[in-house]
């Protein structure tokens, strides 16, 4: 049995499993802090493109959450559901909701990013 | 579930009468007027938290009536601007901390949330009733200011430098700031009882992915008044140091922010909206499931939508501060996450929809009011997407536009609901129905006035009426729409005097309850309304997320608990797996004893800084009290797995 289904089995949460479950948040609050406490920093300094390598990074994080939750969905057999009672069946559900974050947190970092190809950091 | 079967059993027990007599004499609470301020039953907290917190709902509302009244007509003489100051202060503070998070977050929480868990009692009761305590302090000296002209007058949100040691001189502002750190401790020690029951006193079973809807939004409003609260804290907290010892931390002459006031206001005030919010969509979820007879669509994506919606709603607090010069990229950051939010709020919509489509409706009057959110909130929301683009925000900043959009986010998603879970509820915790005939009028009474009156504002924001003004001049034409407002309010006052005598008259005479009179899914209708002092007289195990839907009649028990003292299960939060036994600590006085000495302390600290140190005094002593070991165990817990059958 692999080291991440024996976790499962004995009530944890593995660490791929963990990293989908959040890598969605955390990106979208990296994306948020950095690119409002750099933006005066980007004026002054007149690099604008720093925002927009924010906004990249903190995509790719959401990205990496995603694929996380996605190799821990494909690990458990088949026989799994979203609401069954033994923690295969937690991990399962826990691993739908970590791609759910990830992608609704690619979306929200998307959108935050649309302004800085339009407005100046110095307006 | 290994373990789970393991220690369950199917419920063969004959001796049920002579079990439930011994677990209700261990259960009783003490009775009489001291046995009153002991009681730690959630049940009974519960119950006292939402009647407190209505009465400060009528209070509030009549506070409203008289803005109303005095605005119905131009340079009227009813009241004058010091009093109205007062008044329209008083209603918002009342209004969101008096009533609505005390009501919809923890009255509710804490009398369903260990029923739904298929607990016996909350997590740590007594700091649960300690924070009833302290919540109706804190109450109290809002309103007894208010009561002796010392009633606070800086607004529901005391923006500095108004609220300052220059502009309100005398202990106005100070009242408002102690009030908010007595309700908000009270929040922040409900949401710890309420978050621990939820992942540690599930029924087995219920693992995560079998939690009901409610406790989802439970769990999640939580996390968020543990997170949020400590932000206005820290603002009241630093704005009473700014008034009585004379720091500066918000007066810019001597390097202070007056911004960083609003920054942690509103980074505690955005999600407030959703701590308000999501409760009422935490009922709307479980009624709609219940009267569509249908299990609730999409329950992965309304779990997805509501830990994303608690988390959105802390980065959004900007776009209450898109007036104060703030960089337009930045406010442009907050636009998009306030666009954003719409996403999860929307999925939630469209899977009430889809629930009540693919259902088979039964439209009984707590899903009127469910009927009547749909359509309040919508309004709201749709006013809140406009808001959230700088341009109108601009436009319409502080005037009757926007008081029109948060009525309607907040009496849509929160009173609406409300009304829908009284309803739903009562049965459970009267033992009687309400009355179907007097709930409507309630309802078409109070959605018909609240409309007529929170719809029009929208127009007089649009023609330029602000916030907070007192009077206005004829020439700005502005007194028939005042005239049309103002009469919705008798609709309202109406329809609340009718749910109060459907509330009186079916505590007296409404037909017999029953177990579960609406046939509902959900743990907490599986006991006898009202419930037993031990809610379980065998601590439940479930097999699927609609428990009394889903669930064989002989679904296996738990069995080992004792009898003779409070003993509780303990689950593993992931998979609740019984974990061990936990022993209730029953009631005690001690926690009534330090909510007094500390609001002493916290009243004092009004008048001078010497009530801090002074007053910690009996608060210790009250602590050393409560936390005083009680010895061993007249019966230690058994440990490993002696104690199953």
């Amino acid at each position: 049995m692999a080291r991440s289904e024996q976790q499962i089995e004995a009530g944890r949460t593995p660490l791929g499993l963990w990293w989908s479950l959040i890598a969605g948040f955390a990106a979208w609050t990296f994306d948020l802090g950095f690119s409002y406490v750099l933006e005066q920093h980007s004026c002054s300094t007149g690099h604008h493109y720093l925002l927009h390598v924010i906004s990249f990074v903190c995509l790719a994080i959401a990205l990496t959450g995603f694929g996380a939750g996605l190799v821990e969905f494909r690990r458990f057999p088949g026989t799994t559901s979203e609401e069954g009672g033994s923690p295969f069946d937690r991990a399962h559900f826990q691993a739908l909701m970590g791609m759910a974050f990830s992608l609704s947190f690619v979306v929200v970092v998307i959108a935050g990013s649309v302004p800085r190809w339009i407005l100046s950091p110095c307006d | 579930m290994a373990v789970a079967e393991s220690i369950v059993a199917n419920d063969q027990d004959t001796g049920q009468s002579e079990l439930a007599l011994r677990l209700a004499r261990t259960w009783r609470q003490p009775g009489g007027f001291w046995g009153w301020f002991c009681n730690t039953h959630h049940t009974d907290i519960g119950i006292r938290f939402m009647v407190t917190a209505f009465i400060f709902f009528l209070l509030g509302g009549m506070l409203a009536a008289m803005i109303r009244l005095q605005l119905i007509r131009p340079e009227n003489s009813l009241m004058g601007p010091d009093l109205y100051n007062q008044v329209f202060t008083m209603h918002g503070s009342t209004m969101i901390f008096l009533f609505a998070v005390p009501l919809m977050f923890q009255g509710f929480g804490v009398y369903v949330v260990p029923l739904m868990c298929g607990a016996r009692n909350i997590a740590f009761p007594r700091l649960n009733a300690f924070c009833y305590y302290l919540y109706v302090g804190g109450a109290l000296v809002l309103w007894g200011g208010f009561l002796t002209n010392t009633g606070p007058d800086v607004g529901w949100f005391a923006y500095v430098p108004l609220s300052g040691p220059s502009y309100s001189p005398g202990h106005r502002a100070d009242i408002w700031s102690q009030m908010i750190t007595f309700t908000e401790v009270s929040a922040l020690g409900v949401a710890i009882c309420i978050a621990t029951t939820i992942l540690r006193y599930r029924a087995p079973g219920m693992t995560l992915n079998r939690m009901p809807i409610l406790l989802w939004e439970k769990l999640v409003i939580s996390m968020a008044v543990i997170f949020a609260m400590p932000a206005v804290m820290i603002a009241s907290g630093l704005l009473l140091l700014d008034r009585l010892v004379g720091t500066h931390f918000f007066n810019p002459a001597e390097g202070g922010d007056v911004l960083l006031y609003q920054h942690l206001f509103w980074f505690f005030g955005h999600p407030e909206v959703y701590i308000i919010f999501l409760p009422g969509a935490a009922i709307i979820s479980t009624l709609v499931e219940c009267f569509s007879r249908r299990r609730i669509f999409g329950y992965t994506p309304i779990v997805v939508s509501v830990v994303a919606t608690g988390f959105l709603g802390f980065s959004v607090w900007v776009h209450h501060m898109f007036a104060t010069g703030l960089p337009q990229l930045s406010e442009s950051f907050f636009t998009a996450a306030s666009l954003m939010i719409v996403i999860p709020t929307g999925t939630q919509f469209f899977c009430w929809v889809a629930t009540i489509w693919y259902g088979r409706l039964q439209l009984r009057l707590p899903m009127l009011w469910c009927f009547g959110f749909f359509f309040v909130f919508l309004i709201g929301g749709l006013s809140g997407v406009m808001l959230a683009s700088v341009p109108v925000d601009l436009q319409v900043h502080d005037t009757y536009f926007v008081v029109a959009h948060f009525h309607y986010v907040l009496i849509g998603g929160a009173l609406f609901p409300m009304f829908a879970g009284i309803y739903f509820w009562f049965p459970k915790m009267a033992g009687r129905m309400p009355s179907e005939t007097l709930g409507k009028w309630h309802f078409w009474l109070f959605f018909i006035g609240f409309n007529i009156t929170f719809f029009t504002l929208h127009f007089l924001g649009l023609r330029g009426m602000t916030r907070r003004i007192y009077t206005y001049s004829p020439d700005m034409h502005w007194q028939g729409l005042n005239v049309l407002a103002s009469s919705g309010v008798v609709f309202m006052t109406a329809g609340l005097l009718v749910f109060l005598a459907n509330v009186f008259h079916s505590m007296r005479v409404g037909a017999i309850a029953g177990n579960n009179p609406w046939g509902d899914a959900g743990l907490e209708w599986s006991m006898s309304s009202p419930p037993p002092p031990y809610n379980f007289l065998h601590v439940p195990t479930v097999s699927g997320r609609d428990p009394l839907w889903e669930d064989p009649p002989d679904q296996a028990i738990v069995v080992g608990l004792r009898d003779d003292i409070r003993e509780t299960l303990v689950t593993h939060s992931l998979d609740a797996e019984p974990q061990h036994k936990d022993e209730d600590p029953g009631p005690s006085i001690w926690p009534f004893l330090t909510a007094l000495s500390v609001s002493a302390a916290f009243v004092g600290s009004i008048f001078t800084a010497w009530a801090v140190p002074i007053g910690a005094v009996p608060v210790i002593a009250t602590l050393i009290g409560w936390l005083w070991p009680r010895g061993e165990s007249p019966t230690p817990l058994p440990t490993g797995e002696s104690w199953l059958r």
